[in-house]
Protein backbone atom coordinates (compact mmCIF):
# COMPACT_ATOMS: atom_id res chain seq x y z
CA UNK A 1 0.00 0.00 0.00
CA UNK A 2 1.85 2.87 -1.01
CA UNK A 3 0.75 6.34 -0.25
CA UNK A 4 2.66 9.97 0.25
CA UNK A 5 2.99 9.96 4.21
CA UNK A 6 3.24 6.32 5.54
CA UNK A 7 4.22 5.96 9.23
CA UNK A 8 7.37 3.44 8.86
CA UNK A 9 9.13 2.89 6.23
CA UNK A 10 11.47 -0.20 5.97
CA UNK A 11 13.16 -0.08 2.86
CA UNK A 12 15.83 -2.90 1.49
CA UNK A 13 16.97 -4.19 5.29
CA UNK A 14 19.69 -6.39 5.66
CA UNK A 15 20.00 -8.16 9.05
CA UNK A 16 22.60 -11.50 9.97
CA UNK A 17 23.73 -12.54 13.60
CA UNK A 18 27.03 -14.18 13.29
CA UNK A 19 26.96 -14.34 9.81
CA UNK A 20 23.64 -16.17 9.66
CA UNK A 21 21.43 -13.89 7.26
CA UNK A 22 17.68 -13.10 8.75
CA UNK A 23 16.87 -10.63 6.83
CA UNK A 24 18.19 -9.65 3.17
CA UNK A 25 16.48 -6.97 1.59
CA UNK A 26 13.50 -6.29 3.23
CA UNK A 27 11.19 -3.30 2.19
CA UNK A 28 7.65 -2.09 3.65
CA UNK A 29 5.41 0.45 4.70
CA UNK A 30 3.32 0.91 7.25
CA UNK A 31 0.48 3.06 7.08
CA UNK A 32 -0.74 5.54 9.44
CA UNK A 33 -3.41 4.55 11.99
CA UNK A 34 -3.52 1.34 10.43
CA UNK A 35 -3.72 -2.35 12.02
CA UNK A 36 -0.62 -3.86 10.06
CA UNK A 37 0.15 -7.67 10.74
CA UNK A 38 3.51 -9.42 9.87
CA UNK A 39 3.23 -12.57 9.38
CA UNK A 40 5.51 -15.39 9.01
CA UNK A 41 6.60 -18.62 10.07
CA UNK A 42 9.17 -18.99 13.51
CA UNK A 43 12.21 -17.19 13.53
CA UNK A 44 11.74 -15.63 9.77
CA UNK A 45 12.80 -12.86 11.84
CA UNK A 46 9.12 -10.99 12.37
CA UNK A 47 10.68 -10.07 16.27
CA UNK A 48 14.12 -8.78 14.59
CA UNK A 49 12.37 -6.43 12.21
CA UNK A 50 9.46 -4.75 14.49
CA UNK A 51 12.60 -4.37 17.12
CA UNK A 52 14.97 -2.14 14.59
CA UNK A 53 12.18 0.28 14.67
CA UNK A 54 12.69 1.11 18.62
CA UNK A 55 16.68 0.78 18.59
CA UNK A 56 16.53 -2.76 19.92
CA UNK A 57 18.33 -4.67 17.11
CA UNK A 58 20.75 -2.99 14.60
CA UNK A 59 20.59 -3.62 10.78
CA UNK A 60 23.18 -4.00 8.71
CA UNK A 61 22.41 -2.19 6.16
CA UNK A 62 19.26 -0.12 4.38
CA UNK A 63 17.31 2.46 5.81
CA UNK A 64 14.06 3.09 8.24
CA UNK A 65 12.24 5.45 8.65
CA UNK A 66 9.95 6.40 11.68
CA UNK A 67 7.49 9.75 10.66
CA UNK A 68 10.04 10.70 8.06
CA UNK A 69 12.95 10.71 10.74
CA UNK A 70 16.08 7.90 9.46
CA UNK A 71 16.46 5.27 12.69
CA UNK A 72 19.60 3.51 11.38
CA UNK A 73 22.51 4.11 13.12
CA UNK A 74 20.64 6.36 15.85
CA UNK A 75 23.01 6.14 19.05
CA UNK A 76 20.96 5.06 22.42
CA UNK A 77 20.38 8.23 23.51
CA UNK A 78 18.79 9.09 20.13
CA UNK A 79 16.31 6.44 20.45
CA UNK A 80 14.99 7.59 23.09
CA UNK A 81 12.94 10.03 21.57
CA UNK A 82 11.67 7.29 18.92
CA UNK A 83 10.83 4.94 21.68
CA UNK A 84 8.39 7.48 23.70
CA UNK A 85 6.87 7.96 20.44
CA UNK A 86 6.83 4.48 19.46
CA UNK A 87 6.35 2.13 22.15
CA UNK A 88 5.89 -2.20 21.89
CA UNK A 89 4.68 -4.49 23.63
CA UNK A 90 7.14 -7.66 24.29
CA UNK A 91 5.84 -11.48 23.36
CA UNK A 92 6.56 -12.54 27.07
CA UNK A 93 5.34 -11.13 30.10
CA UNK A 94 8.46 -8.34 30.35
CA UNK A 95 6.62 -6.47 33.61
CA UNK A 96 8.81 -5.70 36.53
CA UNK A 97 8.20 -8.26 38.86
CA UNK A 98 8.91 -6.40 42.10
CA UNK A 99 7.00 -3.50 41.41
CA UNK A 100 3.31 -3.53 41.52
CA UNK A 101 0.78 -3.17 38.33
CA UNK A 102 0.53 0.18 38.83
CA UNK A 103 4.27 1.22 39.19
CA UNK A 104 4.73 -1.15 35.97
CA UNK A 105 2.58 1.65 34.04
CA UNK A 106 3.99 4.20 36.14
CA UNK A 107 7.68 3.18 35.32
CA UNK A 108 7.92 4.86 31.40
CA UNK A 109 5.71 8.22 32.44
CA UNK A 110 8.26 8.83 35.44
CA UNK A 111 11.80 7.84 33.29
CA UNK A 112 10.85 9.55 29.90
CA UNK A 113 8.91 12.41 31.51
CA UNK A 114 11.05 12.90 34.33
CA UNK A 115 8.51 13.59 36.71
CA UNK A 116 8.01 12.25 40.93
CA UNK A 117 6.75 8.87 40.75
CA UNK A 118 3.29 10.27 42.62
CA UNK A 119 2.79 12.45 39.76
CA UNK A 120 3.07 9.46 36.76
CA UNK A 121 1.35 6.91 39.32
CA UNK A 122 -1.47 9.46 38.99
CA UNK A 123 -1.17 9.46 35.05
CA UNK A 124 -1.16 5.37 35.41
CA UNK A 125 -4.19 5.42 37.27
CA UNK A 126 -5.93 7.09 34.59
CA UNK A 127 -4.69 5.01 32.37
CA UNK A 128 -5.81 2.04 33.83
CA UNK A 129 -8.74 3.14 34.10
CA UNK A 130 -9.30 4.02 30.20
CA UNK A 131 -8.42 -0.05 29.46
CA UNK A 132 -10.86 -1.00 32.77
CA UNK A 133 -7.82 -2.05 34.49
CA UNK A 134 -7.69 0.36 37.48
CA UNK A 135 -8.38 -2.76 40.05
CA UNK A 136 -5.58 -4.55 39.52
CA UNK A 137 -3.22 -1.58 40.15
CA UNK A 138 -2.23 -2.89 43.61
CA UNK A 139 -1.37 -6.46 42.44
CA UNK A 140 1.88 -7.97 41.60
CA UNK A 141 2.89 -9.12 38.13
CA UNK A 142 2.94 -12.58 39.33
CA UNK A 143 -0.54 -12.38 40.66
CA UNK A 144 -2.26 -11.92 37.08
CA UNK A 145 -3.21 -14.43 34.54
CA UNK A 146 -1.35 -13.97 31.02
CA UNK A 147 -4.62 -12.09 29.74
CA UNK A 148 -4.44 -9.55 32.35
CA UNK A 149 -0.56 -9.65 32.13
CA UNK A 150 -0.72 -8.83 28.75
CA UNK A 151 -3.25 -6.32 29.18
CA UNK A 152 -1.31 -4.42 31.80
CA UNK A 153 1.91 -4.33 29.64
CA UNK A 154 -0.52 -2.94 26.85
CA UNK A 155 -1.44 -0.14 29.64
CA UNK A 156 2.33 0.20 30.32
CA UNK A 157 2.88 0.84 26.41
CA UNK A 158 -0.12 3.52 26.12
CA UNK A 159 1.29 5.45 29.00
CA UNK A 160 3.15 7.47 26.71
CA UNK A 161 0.05 8.40 24.51
CA UNK A 162 2.53 6.78 21.90
CA UNK A 163 1.92 7.50 18.36
CA UNK A 164 2.83 3.63 17.29
CA UNK A 165 2.60 0.59 18.94
CA UNK A 166 4.70 -2.24 18.37
CA UNK A 167 2.83 -6.09 19.47
CA UNK A 168 5.26 -8.89 19.56
CA UNK A 169 2.65 -11.91 19.13
CA UNK A 170 -0.02 -10.49 21.41
CA UNK A 171 -2.05 -13.90 21.44
CA UNK A 172 0.45 -16.28 21.58
CA UNK A 173 0.03 -18.26 24.59
CA UNK A 174 -3.18 -17.02 25.65
CA UNK A 175 -6.17 -19.25 25.55
CA UNK A 176 -9.09 -18.28 23.04
CA UNK A 177 -11.19 -16.41 25.39
CA UNK A 178 -8.43 -14.14 26.44
CA UNK A 179 -7.11 -13.59 22.61
CA UNK A 180 -10.09 -12.15 21.40
CA UNK A 181 -9.88 -9.85 24.53
CA UNK A 182 -7.03 -8.73 22.99
CA UNK A 183 -7.58 -8.59 19.58
CA UNK A 184 -10.24 -6.18 20.46
CA UNK A 185 -8.18 -4.09 22.88
CA UNK A 186 -5.68 -3.84 19.97
CA UNK A 187 -8.48 -2.28 17.74
CA UNK A 188 -10.12 -0.37 20.11
CA UNK A 189 -6.81 1.39 20.71
CA UNK A 190 -6.37 1.38 17.76
CA UNK A 191 -9.01 3.87 16.80
CA UNK A 192 -9.43 5.63 20.45
CA UNK A 193 -6.18 6.76 20.29
CA UNK A 194 -5.45 6.56 16.25
CA UNK A 195 -2.46 4.85 17.38
CA UNK A 196 -0.95 2.85 14.24
CA UNK A 197 -0.45 -0.84 15.38
CA UNK A 198 2.32 -3.02 14.40
CA UNK A 199 1.16 -6.56 15.01
CA UNK A 200 3.60 -9.64 14.87
CA UNK A 201 1.34 -12.90 15.01
CA UNK A 202 0.67 -16.47 13.47
CA UNK A 203 -2.82 -16.06 14.97
CA UNK A 204 -4.92 -15.91 11.39
CA UNK A 205 -8.49 -15.44 13.41
CA UNK A 206 -6.63 -11.97 15.00
CA UNK A 207 -5.37 -10.97 11.15
CA UNK A 208 -9.67 -11.59 9.95
CA UNK A 209 -11.02 -10.08 12.80
CA UNK A 210 -8.60 -6.50 13.11
CA UNK A 211 -6.04 -6.35 10.42
CA UNK A 212 -6.16 -3.89 7.93
CA UNK A 213 -3.00 -5.17 6.04
CA UNK A 214 -0.22 -8.00 6.00
CA UNK A 215 2.74 -8.00 5.22
CA UNK A 216 4.41 -12.34 4.99
CA UNK A 217 8.02 -13.10 5.23
CA UNK A 218 8.93 -15.56 4.57
CA UNK A 219 13.22 -16.92 3.57
CA UNK A 220 14.67 -12.90 4.30
CA UNK A 221 12.27 -11.47 1.62
CA UNK A 222 8.62 -10.18 2.06
CA UNK A 223 6.95 -12.86 0.25
CA UNK A 224 3.33 -11.01 0.43
CA UNK A 225 2.13 -7.38 0.91
CA UNK A 226 -1.24 -6.42 1.14
CA UNK A 227 -4.88 -6.64 2.54
CA UNK A 228 -6.26 -9.56 4.59
CA UNK A 229 -8.67 -10.88 2.21
CA UNK A 230 -6.12 -11.26 -0.82
CA UNK A 231 -3.87 -12.94 1.98
CA UNK A 232 -6.44 -15.57 2.27
CA UNK A 233 -7.27 -15.99 -1.15
CA UNK A 234 -3.91 -15.99 -2.49
CA UNK A 235 -2.85 -18.87 -4.32
CA UNK A 236 1.00 -18.73 -3.64
CA UNK A 237 1.96 -21.74 -2.29
CA UNK A 238 3.89 -20.46 0.59
CA UNK A 239 1.03 -18.23 1.67
CA UNK A 240 -1.27 -20.94 0.70
CA UNK A 241 0.54 -23.78 3.33
CA UNK A 242 0.89 -21.16 5.86
CA UNK A 243 -2.92 -20.04 5.56
CA UNK A 244 -3.72 -24.03 5.47
CA UNK A 245 -2.04 -25.05 8.50
CA UNK A 246 -3.65 -22.09 10.85
CA UNK A 247 -7.10 -22.29 9.47
CA UNK A 248 -7.67 -25.27 11.30
CA UNK A 249 -7.61 -23.13 14.63
CA UNK A 250 -9.43 -20.61 12.81
CA UNK A 251 -12.78 -22.28 12.13
CA UNK A 252 -13.05 -23.78 16.10
CA UNK A 253 -12.59 -19.89 17.77
CA UNK B 1 57.75 -28.00 5.49
CA UNK B 2 56.48 -29.24 9.08
CA UNK B 3 56.20 -32.85 9.99
CA UNK B 4 52.71 -34.27 10.13
CA UNK B 5 53.75 -35.62 13.85
CA UNK B 6 55.09 -31.51 14.69
CA UNK B 7 51.80 -30.61 13.60
CA UNK B 8 49.41 -32.58 15.39
CA UNK B 9 50.90 -32.53 18.34
CA UNK B 10 52.48 -29.24 18.29
CA UNK B 11 50.90 -26.49 16.17
CA UNK B 12 47.28 -27.36 16.44
CA UNK B 13 47.38 -26.54 19.97
CA UNK B 14 49.07 -23.70 19.30
CA UNK B 15 46.67 -22.90 17.18
CA UNK B 16 43.54 -23.80 19.30
CA UNK B 17 45.34 -21.78 22.20
CA UNK B 18 45.80 -18.82 19.79
CA UNK B 19 41.58 -19.04 19.08
CA UNK B 20 41.01 -19.15 22.77
CA UNK B 21 43.17 -15.81 23.54
CA UNK B 22 41.46 -14.43 21.01
CA UNK B 23 38.01 -15.25 22.35
CA UNK B 24 39.73 -14.46 25.70
CA UNK B 25 40.34 -11.05 24.60
CA UNK B 26 37.01 -10.58 23.39
CA UNK B 27 35.34 -11.34 26.70
CA UNK B 28 37.85 -9.20 28.38
CA UNK B 29 37.08 -6.58 25.91
CA UNK B 30 33.09 -6.89 26.70
CA UNK B 31 33.84 -6.47 30.21
CA UNK B 32 35.76 -3.93 30.37
CA UNK B 33 33.43 -1.85 27.98
CA UNK B 34 31.07 -2.51 30.71
CA UNK B 35 33.24 -0.91 33.05
CA UNK B 36 33.19 2.57 31.07
CA UNK B 37 29.89 2.13 30.99
CA UNK B 38 29.24 1.82 34.44
CA UNK B 39 32.02 4.77 35.09
CA UNK B 40 30.08 7.19 32.87
CA UNK B 41 26.16 5.99 34.60
CA UNK B 42 27.91 6.70 38.04
CA UNK B 43 26.19 9.89 38.47
CA UNK B 44 22.82 8.39 38.01
CA UNK B 45 23.26 5.69 40.74
CA UNK B 46 20.76 5.71 43.54
CA UNK B 47 21.75 5.21 47.03
CA UNK B 48 18.65 2.66 48.07
CA UNK B 49 19.54 1.11 45.08
CA UNK B 50 23.09 0.52 46.21
CA UNK B 51 22.44 -0.51 49.73
CA UNK B 52 19.75 -2.98 48.70
CA UNK B 53 22.18 -4.77 46.74
CA UNK B 54 25.01 -4.24 49.50
CA UNK B 55 22.47 -6.05 51.87
CA UNK B 56 21.63 -8.48 49.47
CA UNK B 57 25.15 -9.69 49.00
CA UNK B 58 25.72 -9.85 52.45
CA UNK B 59 22.60 -11.91 53.60
CA UNK B 60 23.21 -14.04 50.49
CA UNK B 61 26.93 -14.64 51.35
CA UNK B 62 27.77 -14.24 55.15
CA UNK B 63 26.66 -17.64 56.83
CA UNK B 64 28.44 -19.43 53.50
CA UNK B 65 32.01 -16.99 54.36
CA UNK B 66 31.52 -17.55 58.17
CA UNK B 67 31.31 -21.40 57.72
CA UNK B 68 34.12 -22.03 55.04
CA UNK B 69 36.75 -19.33 56.83
CA UNK B 70 36.29 -20.95 60.22
CA UNK B 71 37.11 -24.06 58.33
CA UNK B 72 39.96 -22.31 56.53
CA UNK B 73 41.31 -20.98 60.08
CA UNK B 74 41.73 -23.89 61.45
CA UNK B 75 42.75 -26.06 58.47
CA UNK B 76 45.89 -23.02 58.09
CA UNK B 77 47.35 -23.21 61.79
CA UNK B 78 46.90 -27.04 62.13
CA UNK B 79 48.97 -27.86 59.32
CA UNK B 80 51.36 -24.81 59.77
CA UNK B 81 51.67 -25.84 63.33
CA UNK B 82 52.54 -29.14 62.46
CA UNK B 83 55.42 -28.03 60.30
CA UNK B 84 56.31 -25.28 62.52
CA UNK B 85 56.87 -28.20 65.13
CA UNK B 86 58.80 -30.34 62.80
CA UNK B 87 61.19 -27.67 61.74
CA UNK B 88 61.82 -24.35 64.09
CA UNK B 89 59.43 -26.07 66.80
CA UNK B 90 58.35 -22.67 68.25
CA UNK B 91 54.60 -22.47 67.72
CA UNK B 92 55.08 -18.86 68.94
CA UNK B 93 55.06 -16.67 65.30
CA UNK B 94 52.33 -18.99 63.78
CA UNK B 95 49.75 -16.41 65.13
CA UNK B 96 51.34 -13.20 63.71
CA UNK B 97 52.19 -15.26 60.61
CA UNK B 98 49.11 -16.20 59.89
CA UNK B 99 47.56 -12.41 60.51
CA UNK B 100 49.52 -10.90 58.07
CA UNK B 101 49.19 -13.62 55.81
CA UNK B 102 45.43 -13.31 56.16
CA UNK B 103 45.16 -9.47 55.90
CA UNK B 104 47.29 -9.20 52.55
CA UNK B 105 46.23 -12.34 51.14
CA UNK B 106 43.69 -14.95 52.01
CA UNK B 107 41.17 -13.09 53.38
CA UNK B 108 40.02 -11.41 50.88
CA UNK B 109 41.06 -13.72 47.77
CA UNK B 110 39.33 -16.61 49.80
CA UNK B 111 36.21 -14.64 50.42
CA UNK B 112 36.05 -12.78 46.86
CA UNK B 113 36.43 -16.38 45.69
CA UNK B 114 33.52 -17.20 47.48
CA UNK B 115 31.60 -14.55 46.89
CA UNK B 116 32.34 -15.14 43.13
CA UNK B 117 30.36 -18.52 43.41
CA UNK B 118 27.11 -17.45 45.59
CA UNK B 119 26.34 -14.05 44.59
CA UNK B 120 28.44 -13.94 40.92
CA UNK B 121 26.33 -17.10 40.01
CA UNK B 122 22.94 -15.19 41.21
CA UNK B 123 23.47 -11.87 39.43
CA UNK B 124 24.14 -13.66 36.26
CA UNK B 125 20.50 -15.66 36.86
CA UNK B 126 18.63 -12.64 37.63
CA UNK B 127 20.54 -10.60 34.88
CA UNK B 128 20.26 -13.46 32.45
CA UNK B 129 16.85 -14.42 33.33
CA UNK B 130 15.82 -10.68 32.66
CA UNK B 131 17.23 -10.76 29.42
CA UNK B 132 16.07 -13.45 28.15
CA UNK B 133 12.44 -13.05 29.02
CA UNK B 134 13.01 -9.41 27.03
CA UNK B 135 12.87 -7.36 30.47
CA UNK B 136 15.91 -5.72 29.91
CA UNK B 137 14.38 -5.06 26.91
CA UNK B 138 11.41 -3.32 28.08
CA UNK B 139 13.34 -1.23 31.09
CA UNK B 140 15.05 0.26 27.43
CA UNK B 141 11.52 0.70 26.63
CA UNK B 142 10.72 2.67 29.77
CA UNK B 143 14.08 5.05 29.35
CA UNK B 144 15.29 3.17 32.41
CA UNK B 145 18.89 2.45 31.03
CA UNK B 146 19.36 -1.09 31.83
CA UNK B 147 23.23 -0.14 33.13
CA UNK B 148 22.29 2.47 35.60
CA UNK B 149 19.14 0.37 36.67
CA UNK B 150 20.86 -3.31 37.10
CA UNK B 151 24.67 -2.56 37.26
CA UNK B 152 25.68 0.32 38.60
CA UNK B 153 24.47 -0.28 41.88
CA UNK B 154 25.77 -4.08 41.49
CA UNK B 155 28.91 -2.52 40.94
CA UNK B 156 28.54 0.06 43.97
CA UNK B 157 27.38 -2.83 46.24
CA UNK B 158 30.02 -5.18 45.94
CA UNK B 159 32.66 -2.41 46.47
CA UNK B 160 30.78 -0.81 49.71
CA UNK B 161 30.12 -4.23 51.19
CA UNK B 162 32.86 -6.81 50.06
CA UNK B 163 35.93 -5.35 52.79
CA UNK B 164 33.47 -5.56 54.99
CA UNK B 165 32.47 -9.36 54.53
CA UNK B 166 36.50 -9.93 54.41
CA UNK B 167 37.26 -8.31 57.31
CA UNK B 168 34.33 -10.64 59.33
CA UNK B 169 35.68 -13.68 57.15
CA UNK B 170 39.25 -12.64 58.17
CA UNK B 171 38.30 -12.59 61.60
CA UNK B 172 36.51 -15.97 62.29
CA UNK B 173 39.41 -17.89 59.94
CA UNK B 174 41.87 -16.07 62.71
CA UNK B 175 39.68 -16.81 65.77
CA UNK B 176 38.93 -20.35 64.49
CA UNK B 177 42.87 -20.65 63.56
CA UNK B 178 43.67 -19.74 67.01
CA UNK B 179 40.85 -21.69 68.45
CA UNK B 180 42.62 -25.23 66.75
CA UNK B 181 46.24 -24.02 67.68
CA UNK B 182 45.41 -23.84 71.28
CA UNK B 183 43.74 -27.30 71.91
CA UNK B 184 45.67 -28.67 68.94
CA UNK B 185 48.63 -27.67 69.64
CA UNK B 186 48.75 -25.93 73.44
CA UNK B 187 49.51 -22.36 71.21
CA UNK B 188 49.31 -20.03 74.43
CA UNK B 189 45.95 -16.92 73.90
CA UNK B 190 48.72 -14.27 74.10
CA UNK B 191 50.96 -15.54 72.07
CA UNK B 192 48.63 -16.39 69.30
CA UNK B 193 46.78 -13.33 69.30
CA UNK B 194 49.32 -10.73 68.47
CA UNK B 195 49.27 -8.76 65.33
CA UNK B 196 52.79 -7.62 65.04
CA UNK B 197 53.54 -8.27 62.22
CA UNK B 198 51.41 -6.75 60.44
CA UNK B 199 52.21 -3.23 58.86
CA UNK B 200 49.62 -0.12 57.40
CA UNK B 201 50.92 -1.42 54.03
CA UNK B 202 49.39 -5.02 54.19
CA UNK B 203 45.75 -3.21 55.51
CA UNK B 204 46.41 -1.63 52.58
CA UNK B 205 46.89 -3.75 49.76
CA UNK B 206 44.25 -6.29 51.89
CA UNK B 207 41.96 -3.43 51.16
CA UNK B 208 42.82 -2.66 47.85
CA UNK B 209 42.41 -6.32 47.09
CA UNK B 210 39.26 -6.43 49.01
CA UNK B 211 37.55 -3.27 46.85
CA UNK B 212 38.56 -4.43 43.37
CA UNK B 213 37.84 -7.53 43.95
CA UNK B 214 34.14 -6.02 45.22
CA UNK B 215 33.92 -4.08 41.76
CA UNK B 216 35.22 -7.31 39.62
CA UNK B 217 32.97 -9.69 40.85
CA UNK B 218 29.55 -8.24 39.85
CA UNK B 219 31.06 -6.10 37.07
CA UNK B 220 31.80 -9.77 35.34
CA UNK B 221 28.89 -11.51 36.78
CA UNK B 222 26.36 -8.51 35.24
CA UNK B 223 28.20 -8.77 31.75
CA UNK B 224 27.61 -12.84 31.95
CA UNK B 225 23.89 -12.84 32.43
CA UNK B 226 23.70 -9.48 30.01
CA UNK B 227 25.07 -11.47 26.94
CA UNK B 228 22.60 -14.41 28.37
CA UNK B 229 20.82 -15.52 24.55
CA UNK B 230 18.59 -18.05 24.40
CA UNK B 231 16.06 -18.91 26.95
CA UNK B 232 16.78 -20.99 30.08
CA UNK B 233 19.93 -22.95 28.69
CA UNK B 234 21.24 -19.42 28.14
CA UNK B 235 20.95 -18.51 31.82
CA UNK B 236 22.26 -21.44 32.98
CA UNK B 237 25.43 -21.16 30.51
CA UNK B 238 25.28 -17.17 31.86
CA UNK B 239 25.97 -18.21 35.98
CA UNK B 240 28.39 -20.77 34.96
CA UNK B 241 30.62 -18.28 32.66
CA UNK B 242 29.91 -15.97 35.66
CA UNK B 243 31.22 -17.76 38.17
CA UNK B 244 34.67 -18.77 36.03
CA UNK B 245 34.46 -15.49 34.53
CA UNK B 246 34.69 -14.07 38.25
CA UNK B 247 36.97 -16.10 40.08
CA UNK B 248 39.51 -16.06 37.26
CA UNK B 249 39.38 -11.78 37.32
CA UNK B 250 39.62 -12.41 41.45
CA UNK B 251 42.99 -14.09 41.16
CA UNK B 252 44.11 -12.26 38.04
CA UNK B 253 43.93 -9.14 40.22
CA UNK B 254 45.15 -10.90 42.98
CA UNK B 255 48.55 -11.42 41.36
CA UNK B 256 48.62 -7.57 39.67
CA UNK B 257 48.30 -6.13 43.57
CA UNK B 258 50.74 -9.30 45.08
CA UNK B 259 53.34 -8.18 42.28
CA UNK B 260 52.78 -4.93 42.64
CA UNK B 261 52.93 -4.23 46.29
CA UNK B 262 56.05 -6.06 46.01
CA UNK B 263 57.29 -3.62 43.49
CA UNK B 264 55.91 -1.12 45.88
CA UNK B 265 57.62 -2.19 49.01
CA UNK B 266 61.48 -2.89 46.87
CA UNK B 267 60.80 0.69 46.44
N1 LIG C 1 20.31 -11.17 19.54
C1 LIG C 1 20.39 -12.20 18.68
N2 LIG C 1 21.58 -12.81 18.48
C2 LIG C 1 21.69 -13.84 17.60
N3 LIG C 1 20.68 -14.32 16.88
C3 LIG C 1 19.47 -13.76 17.03
C4 LIG C 1 19.26 -12.68 17.94
N4 LIG C 1 17.96 -12.31 17.88
C5 LIG C 1 17.39 -13.13 16.98
N5 LIG C 1 18.28 -14.00 16.47
C6 LIG C 1 18.01 -15.03 15.43
O1 LIG C 1 17.33 -14.39 14.38
C7 LIG C 1 16.34 -15.26 13.86
C8 LIG C 1 15.00 -14.56 13.84
O2 LIG C 1 14.53 -14.39 15.16
P1 LIG C 1 13.09 -13.76 15.50
O3 LIG C 1 12.99 -12.42 14.90
O4 LIG C 1 12.95 -13.85 16.98
O5 LIG C 1 12.07 -14.75 14.79
P2 LIG C 1 10.48 -14.69 14.85
O6 LIG C 1 10.05 -14.52 13.44
O7 LIG C 1 10.04 -16.02 15.37
O8 LIG C 1 10.08 -13.57 15.73
C9 LIG C 1 16.34 -16.51 14.71
O9 LIG C 1 17.06 -17.50 14.01
C10 LIG C 1 17.07 -16.11 15.94
O10 LIG C 1 17.78 -17.19 16.46
MG1 LIG D 1 9.35 -13.55 17.61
Amino acid sequence: MASANPHMVFSDVHIAFAGKSVHAGVSLQVQRGSVHFIMGQSGVGKSVLIKTLVGLVHPDRGSITFDGTEVVGLSEAAFFPIRRRCQMVFQQATLFGSLSVLDNVAMPIARHEQVSMAVARQRAAEVLESLHARHLGERLPATLGPGLRKQVAIARALALNPEALLYDEPTTGLDPIAARRTDRLIRETSIRLGVTSVVVSHDLQSLLSIGDWVSFLHAGQLHFDGPPAKFFAATDPVVRAFVQAGSSSVGHC
Amino acid sequence: MVPISASVFFLRPLASLGRWGQWGGRQVQAVLRLGGAVLRNLPHAEPAAIWQQARDLGNRSMFFVVVVMAFVGAIMVVQASMQAQRIVGDLSIIGPGFMQLLVREFAPTIVALMIAARYGAGVAAALGAMQVTEQVDALRLCSAEPISYLVVPRVLGGLTSMPAIVVVGGAVAFVSGGLAGHFGFGIGWTSYFRTGFVVPSDVAIGFCKAAAFGVAVPLVSSWAGLSARGGARGVGQATTRAVIGSSVAVLFLDLVFGAAGYVAQRW
